[in-house]
């Protein structure tokens, strides 16, 4: 009993179709369906299936009916990409949210796709062990969002981001079948990696149903030291010492003077007014985080830091969280500012975030920057100077190019994580393609022959 | 299929002295490692460039000739061996250092460098290439991301996937890609991670961007001794549980030890021992006290019967060059041997050695082990004596055994050495027909013509878990 597309498409005769898939009880009211809206474009339908299989049924109709899907977990980076052509279901993976599989002993969790990050964390954290992924919204996140999004924090400078720490997946492809790529041990080399073609790649090749994780042991001891400076150069100088240094940081991560604000206040921690601060994360026995402390305190000085703390505890929990979850207090700015992401060659990420907040102060904007220094990864946001003639939506294009070609000239890319609609008709978020870009786009038509998933968010408009 | 103008043509491209046509010259290129499989290629070439390798490539595809890409041919499981015969393309003269970028942490390779010229590049900055297979020493980084080469410090440090962040590939049209670069998170789909692995079924690398890492600055051995299997096994699974993460753990039962011991490499590991565990913690100097403490009191609630520390740097190396050399050491005990690279849960390393035990008692041969037990990725060594009629046949027999019992223990087939030839038919194992069908998409949306190393990874229509055809 097939539904001709026209019947499908009728607003009623899709939420009819969809509440009998899924159950009435797990389709959004009519009246709370904007909110689930994509960059603007309001779904017909927002279902929440409860299962795998009501996930799948609900996927080969849409793709048959050709609807088109948009898979959501935590709903906390919808706004990531480019415009979708089109988003007539938004399906919610909330409800698949089980452990599925813990053995402590072999460091490896596999877990349903919809399962949020912090809960993850809670049952790990009773063994003594963590999942070494620290996204921003780490409330919020679900696992199956931080994959597909490629989604990552501070952390990944000692222990690598998603590829890293991704063994297996479950996709869901858009006809609903399920396959399964990689496995539930640390090395495994049979058949291609798929794994790692559906890390950050927006649910446009299949949905991620359930994921396993290598997870590790948290340690012994963890402090974190903070160094204020006066001026950049005097911060490039002690990052990179500690990059050259054998200390075995988890974390490095540089803040300028606006971002330095609002972390501190976030966390509630005294922080001195400064150009710069540094704050690098130690985790080992305690032996060695305490030598390694007393290094870091020495460097800091002849780098010319004028003040530094350590913190531990609760304060130092709240410290990285606030930075983490930058992008979100960031994004309560009204209006919100653009969201940027450079990365550019490990040496070279404070120039980068210096030439960006220089290059946005000429343009009348303000620029608050946070970086993955030993990844070289700066993360950016542009609000318009208060005071000043609001520098306008219109004015945006210029500058995202503008910071483009400068990453660009510096070896690197430029993602635009976030930034009004009406903007990204202008630029393309995720920049030029490369070569390689047929493969892609040959990859999306074997797996999404109809284009159902995602269509338009993914590089290039895959 | 390969006449004179061909011939004439990969001349042309790659020069005079750029191609081997003779059987005798051929005959190092029939196998690699895993001598089982021996097939004959019709040429062998040696490009010096990318653009030569495209070159190739596209005269292979223009006229339907399948083509093999090989490095040093240390690998393990019949992967760079021309199964259809035609052309090998040996890239061992693209073996320069491009660049050593120390600043930003990363080298940049031609595929025929070997893995530890890499190491040697950078070590007086106090920096490393992780990634140490036993072959390190001859196997090529080309053919090290063929298979995703892994080694024994891989439980803390990952296996090259973890360290290649872009790559230069030509791939079955012909076309030169560059995937990656030297910063992290390149948007679009990650082909530097699908291609890594693929075996050089899906293109020709012929560049690659690789992350160094700083040297850890003390590293501590310690060599454990134990009675039994199950008390070693045990000892591992509870370093893991408590925390601990050594560079590595590698574990020795005592056929491996006495392989090694009769050789030129012995480095004085107990023979009587059932089992011998190379425990190494690195890290801070500072850190070393207190981990070894905790592991040596692990070793002893698991009746360690003996516990020594590498009293030099010297001492540290003969161990290890004693472990690397264990594969090599078997050729003492049996003229041949099948070595699998199965892995398992860590937690499973107790039964997988008694089923392993077990299979080894129904074929009556005597399975060594020797592996990386912190990884849980073992190498059970299946000895047999390819002159006796029948002893092939029932030694992969068992190695399929050991394959399905790793599988029905939630492991992988294979967890470093790739699948090749050797593991097509166990493929089934680990993949649903689905599964299967995803991966083979794949491979036609890269070499839809089936030029580009045929025949290995998949399985053929021979029923799941049947000795490979030899």
């Amino acid at each position: 009993m097939g539904h001709s597309a026209d019947a499908a498409h009728n607003d009623e005769t899709v939420r009819q179709n969809v509440c009998e898939i899924v159950g009435e009880d797990n389709v959004v009211q009519s009246s709370e369906v904007p909110a689930y809206a994509v960059d603007g474009k309001i779904p017909e339908v927002v279902a929440f299936p409860k299962d795998a299989d009501a996930l799948s049924t609900l996927l080969e109709f849409a793709n048959r009916t050709d609807l088109s899907v948009i898979p959501r977990g935590g709903g906390t980076k919808m706004h990531l990409g480019g415009v979708p052509r089109t988003a007539d279901v938004v399906a919610s993976l909330l409800n698949l949210n089980r452990i599925v599989e813990y053995e402590p002993a072999d460091l490896v969790v596999t877990a349903q796709a919809g399962l949020r990050l912090v809960e993850l964390q809670k049952i790990l954290a009773k063994n003594g062990q963590r999942l070494p992924l620290d996204p921003p919204y780490t409330d919020k996140t679900t696992i199956g969002g931080t994959v597909s999004s490629n989604s990552s924090g501070p952390m990944r400078y000692r222990f690598g981001s998603c590829r890293d720490l991704l063994l297996g997946v479950r996709v869901m492809s858009p006809s609903g079948l399920v396959t399964s790529a990689g496995g539930k041990v640390v090395k495994n080399v049979a058949g291609y990696d798929l794994k790692k073609l559906y890390i950050g790649a927006l649910g446009t090749l299949g949905i991620i149903t359930e994921l396993t994780f290598k997870v590790y042991p948290v340690a012994e001891s963890e402090k974190t030291f903070i160094a204020s400076f006066k001026d950049t150069k005097n911060v490039a100088d002690l990052a990179s010492r500690v990059l050259g240094s054998q200390l075995l940081p988890y974390a490095i991560e540089a803040l300028n003077s606006g971002a330095a604000r609002v972390v501190a206040e976030e966390a509630g921690v005294q922080l001195s007014e400064a150009s710069y601060v540094l704050a690098v994360g130690f985790g080992d026995v305690d032996e060695s985080v305490r030598k390694q402390l007393s290094t870091i305190e020495e460097l800091a000085r002849s780098s010319g830091a004028f003040n530094s703390i350590v913190l531990d505890g609760v304060r130092q929990e709240s410290f990285w969280n606030a930075i983490r979850n930058l992008p979100g207090s960031m994004n309560r700015w009204e209006p919100p500012p653009v969201a940027c992401k450079a990365s550019v060659p490990v040496s070279r990420a404070l120039e980068a975030c210096d030439a960006l907040e220089r290059l946005a102060a000429g343009r009348g904007f303000d620029c608050a920057a946070s970086s993955h220094v030993g990844n070289g990864i700066a993360h950016f946001y542009l609000s318009a100077k208060p005071g000043t003639q609001p520098a306008g939506i219109e004015d945006l294009p210029g500058l995202i190019t503008e910071a483009r070609d400068l990453t660009s000239q510096m070896g690197g890319t430029l993602v635009v994580e976030r930034c009004p609609p009406g903007v990204k008709d202008v630029v393309d978020v995720w920049g030029p393609t490369r070569t390689g870009f047929q493969l892609m786009r040959a990859m999306k038509s074997q797996f999404d022959p109809r284009g159902t998933l995602s269509p338009g968010r993914f590089v290039g408009g895959i | 299929m390969i006449d004179d103008r061909v011939l004439n043509e990969l001349q042309g491209i790659v020069g005079g002295d750029g191609l081997l046509r003779g059987h005798e010259d051929l005959l190092v290129y029939e196998c690699d490692g895993q001598t089982l499989f021996k097939h004959m290629p019709d040429v062998a070439v040696f490009p010096r460039s990318a653009e030569q390798v495209s070159a190739i490539v596209k005269l292979c595809a223009r006229r339907k000739i399948p083509y093999v890409a090989r490095g040093s041919g240390t690998s393990l499981s019949g992967g760079p061996v021309a199964a259809r015969g035609g052309v090998i393309i040996c890239l061992s003269r693209m073996n320069r250092i491009i660049e050593v970028d120390v600043r930003n942490q990363v080298v940049v390779v031609e595929p025929g460098v070997i893995n530890n010229w890499v190491t040697d590049a950078v070590s007086g900055e106090g920096y490393y290439f992780a990634p140490d297979p036993s072959s390190q020493p001859v196997s090529t980084i080309g053919g090290n991301i063929g298979h995703n080469a892994g080694g024994a410090h891989c439980l803390k440090y990952g296996v090259i996937t973890n360290h290649v962040l872009g790559l230069e590939v030509v791939l079955p049209s012909g076309e030169i890609i560059e995937t990656g670069g030297k910063t992290q998170d390149v948007p679009g789909y990650d082909l530097t991670g699908l291609i890594v692995g693929s075996e050089g079924t899906l293109g020709i690398v012929t560049k690659a961007i690789l992350r160094i890492i700083k040297r850890p600055q003390a590293a501590k051995t310690i060599m454990a001794h134990f009675d039994s299997v199950a008390d070693a096994s045990n000892t591992v699974s509870e370093i893991i549980a408590n925390g601990i993460v050594p560079g590595a753990v590698e574990f020795m039962d005592n056929l491996a030890i006495h392989a090694v011991e009769s050789s030129v490499h012995a480095a004085g590991f107990p023979q009587d021992a059932q089992a011998v565990l190379l425990i190494e913690p690195d890290g801070l100097r500072e850190s070393l006290d207190p981990l070894a403490d905790k592991i040596v009191k692990i070793c002893h609630t698991n009746n360690a019967k003996d516990i020594r520390f590498a009293q030099s740097e010297q001492e540290r190396r003969k161990w290890w060059n004693a472990r690397k050399q264990a594969f090599g050491a078997m050729g003492r005990v049996s003229p041949n041997y099948v070595v699998l690279d199965t892995t398992i849960p860590r937690s499973q390393l107790p039964k997988m050695l008694a089923l392993i035990g077990e299979i080894g008692r129904k074929y009556s041969i005597r399975i060594a082990n020797v592996f990386h037990a912190g990884d849980g990725n073992m190498h059970p060594l299946v000895p047999y004596d390819a002159r006796k009629p029948g002893e092939t046949e029932k030694a992969m027999q068992a190695a399929m055994e050991i394959l399905r019992a790793g599988a029905e223990l939630g492991g992988t087939i294979t967890g470093e050495h790739g699948v090749g030839l050797e593991k097509r038919q166990a493929m089934r194992f680990n993949f649903t027909p689905s599964d299967l069908s995803v991966l083979r998409s794949v491979k036609e949306i890269f070499d839809p013509d089936g030029l580009c190393n045929p025949e290995k990874i998949f399985p053929s229509d021979q029923a799941a878990g049947q000795p490979p055809m030899i």
